[in-house]
């Protein structure tokens, strides 16, 4: 790769991370996923509240009942057959795993490409079209700016996440308190290293969209569509196409691999998934280093 | 065309080779293999009017866009591997912008980072820059909230942020009053020494005053290579303002004087003539008598040649505005 410098990447990517937190972009990025987080755990907490609330003040020994309850309750078995194909999946999510816990990360995983967009959706495109990006390109190399943006964006979308993760989690440990702290944490750092590994392959498909147009609007309707458009051609394809596994040829076909019980699952979801993201990168970054600036 | 820059050019004393340049966009040649360089620690002026290619040029020399043919070296590096560079050549892209929201502060000390100092260095590099421009007081301001003037300011410190051997300035006064004009051509002379500082304007009176060597582009081609000195110095010429429109049979009338070499119409009321050595007292006479027997009177003549009336003779007499292509 020509004249890659990790030195220049990183502080293109420092600067991008911090030039994001005093964005537009990067601020409404944030909120909507500090609400979706909110939203999401709230439609799971809320009846787990209730039962707290009752057992609580009738047994204080009852969590073992409650977890039960969580795990046997028609919401979060509806919700997670609705998620995944596999029962056996799901029943290891909800029985053997922090149902609760198990349910929000399902949903936010499922909602985390459309999500990603909003964040990465403006790596280069305003920089290309006011020309901003000419201050750059006499102090370092086009891969370097490319790598960098993505690598600010993957950093600052995954902190952006993983808080609001922390916040549920210590939500769900002190105020519910119906899990053991580590079991909670664990399944949670799971939880974080499905985030991380599905945004991957999208930050890299935005940048890849990003590096192609020059109106911010565009580019992030182009992202969304990029992220929707080929689940949804996969689905109608599988009525047609006897093909196992149709979904797998997408990155939203391995969403929820990592948080599997096997751990050949988790590896292998990992490996497709950094597969599509370098993929999406080289595409982009090819078109990036011809283009003009 | 003089192409007294012709002299034997080195890598060693050479700050710019431009060799065979041709830049298409679709079917229109907007560089058709332009060559030509700059010697090192000058101050070199590129001018031509709108769409000459100036701007298309300066963008290749940098990296911005690629050109079909042809290549440019900067202090004997092609630009194609331009971190090799890094911190020696640098520019001021003609309608570049800051990040909106960010403090120029920040956005300097990236670049001198980038430019290879540590952070405490290239923080002070960048105070030292702002208060070059006298913008010191607007460091930790967003971009957004900067006047015009003063975003072109803070664009000029940052090519000279790192102490560059070689800096393009694209435009550097263009859209600027003339008080903020004139202090950013006192930087620019101030902080050139040692360097090789390559300008275009629209202003020619600016690149005629700034600049050691001049470098005319028309329709994509160089028409014009030469020193300041040898450039206006070359062949005589009047420019003659009218209070009222040349009329009809002016042009031919002073064609067949045998002390006019050349006509030229710079605008309705105006023309230009390159006269022989015949000298200065009886060419003037005959001038005078012309126009009187065409019945018009000059309000102004100006005698000697400039930098305007060279550029309008190569360009075909039209000198325009602003913005370039």
């Amino acid at each position: 790769m020509k004249r890659f410098s990790l030195k220049h990447t990183w502080t293109i990517a420092k600067y991008h991370m911090r030039f994001s937190l005093r964005s537009g972009g990067g601020i409404v990025f944030l909120f909507m996923s500090v609400l979706s987080a909110i939203v999401v755990a709230a439609i799971f907490i809320t009846p787990v509240e209730a039962i707290v609330g009752v057992e609580g003040a009738n047994n204080l020994g009852g969590t073992v009942d409650i977890i039960k309850e969580i795990s046997g309750s028609s919401v979060a078995q509806n919700a997670v057959n609705w998620l995944l194909d596999s029962k056996d999946q799901g029943k290891y999510l909800l029985s053997e795993k922090p149902a609760l816990l198990s349910c929000i990360m399902l949903v936010l995983l499922m909602l985390l490409p459309y999500l990603v967009c909003f964040g990465a959706f403006n790596q280069t495109t305003s920089d290309i079209a006011n020309k901003g990006l000419r201050f750059l390109l006499l102090r370092t190399e086009r891969v370097n700016i490319y790598l960098g943006r993505f690598l600010g964006t993957v950093i600052f979308s995954f902190t952006t996440v993983v808080l609001s993760m922390m916040m549920l989690v210590l939500y769900i440990q002190f105020k519910l308190g119906i899990y053991t702290g580590v079991d909670l944490w664990l399944w949670s750092i799971q939880g974080g290293l499905s985030y991380f590994m599905l945004s991957l392959p999208f930050v890299a498909l935005c940048a890849w969209v990003s590096s192609v147009f020059e109106s911010p609007f565009g580019s992030l309707l182009v992202c969304m569509m990029m992220v929707g458009l080929p689940v949804i051609f996969l689905k109608i394809l599988n009525r047609y196409v006897e093909i196992d596994s149709l979904d797998k040829f997408w990155p939203t076909g391995w969403k929820f691999g990592i948080l599997h019980s096997e751990l050949s699952n988790v590896i292998m979801s990992i490996g497709a998934l950094l597969i599509f993201t370098v993929v999406f990168l080289l595409l982009g970054l090819r078109g990036f280093q011809k283009r003009d600036l | 065309m003089s192409n007294d820059m012709k002299s034997e050019r080195t890598s060693e004393n050479t700050a710019m080779f431009v060799k065979n340049i041709t830049k298409k966009y679709g079917r229109q040649i907007v560089l058709d293999d332009v060559s030509f360089d700059i010697p090192k620690k000058c101050i070199f002026g590129l001018i031509g009017p709108n769409g000459a290619g100036k701007t298309t040029l300066f963008s290749i020399a940098a990296g911005f866009v690629k050109a079909h043919s042809g290549s440019v070296e900067v202090l004997g590096i092609n630009v194609e591997n331009i971190s090799a560079l890094m911190g020696r050549f640098s520019m001021l892209p003609q309608d570049a912008a800051f990040q909106a929201g960010i403090p120029v502060l920040n956005q300097l000390v990236m670049f001198g980072e980038l430019n290879g100092m540590t952070k405490d260095k290239a923080y002070e590099a960048a105070m030292e820059a702002l208060k070059i421009v006298d913008l010191a007081d607007v460091a930790e301001k967003a971009a957004r909230s900067l006047s015009h003037g003063m975003s072109k300011r803070v664009a000029l410190c940052q090519a000279f942020i790192g102490d560059p051997e070689v800096i393009i300035l694209d435009e550097p006064t263009a859209g600027l009053d003339p008080d903020n004009a004139r202090n950013i051509r006192d930087l620019i002379r101030e902080h050139s020494k040692d360097k090789t500082v390559i300008i275009s304007s629209h202003n020619l009176k600016e690149i005629e005053n700034i600049c050691d060597h001049v470098v005319i582009l028309n329709k994509g081609k160089i028409v014009e290579n030469a020193k300041m000195d040898s450039l206006v110095a070359a062949d005589s010429m009047i420019r003659v303002e009218l209070g009222e429109d040349v009329p009809a049979g002016l042009k031919d009338a002073l064609l067949a004087l045998d002390c006019v070499k050349d006509y030229l119409s710079n605008e309705s009321n105006s023309f230009t003539v390159t006269t022989e050595n015949t000298g200065r007292k009886e060419t003037l006479k005959a001038l005078y008598a012309v126009m009187a027997e065409n019945d018009v009177y000059p309000t102004s003549v100006q005698e000697g040649d400039s930098l305007e009336s060279r550029f309008l003779q190569v360009t075909g007499g039209k000198s325009d505005g602003s913005s370039s292509t």
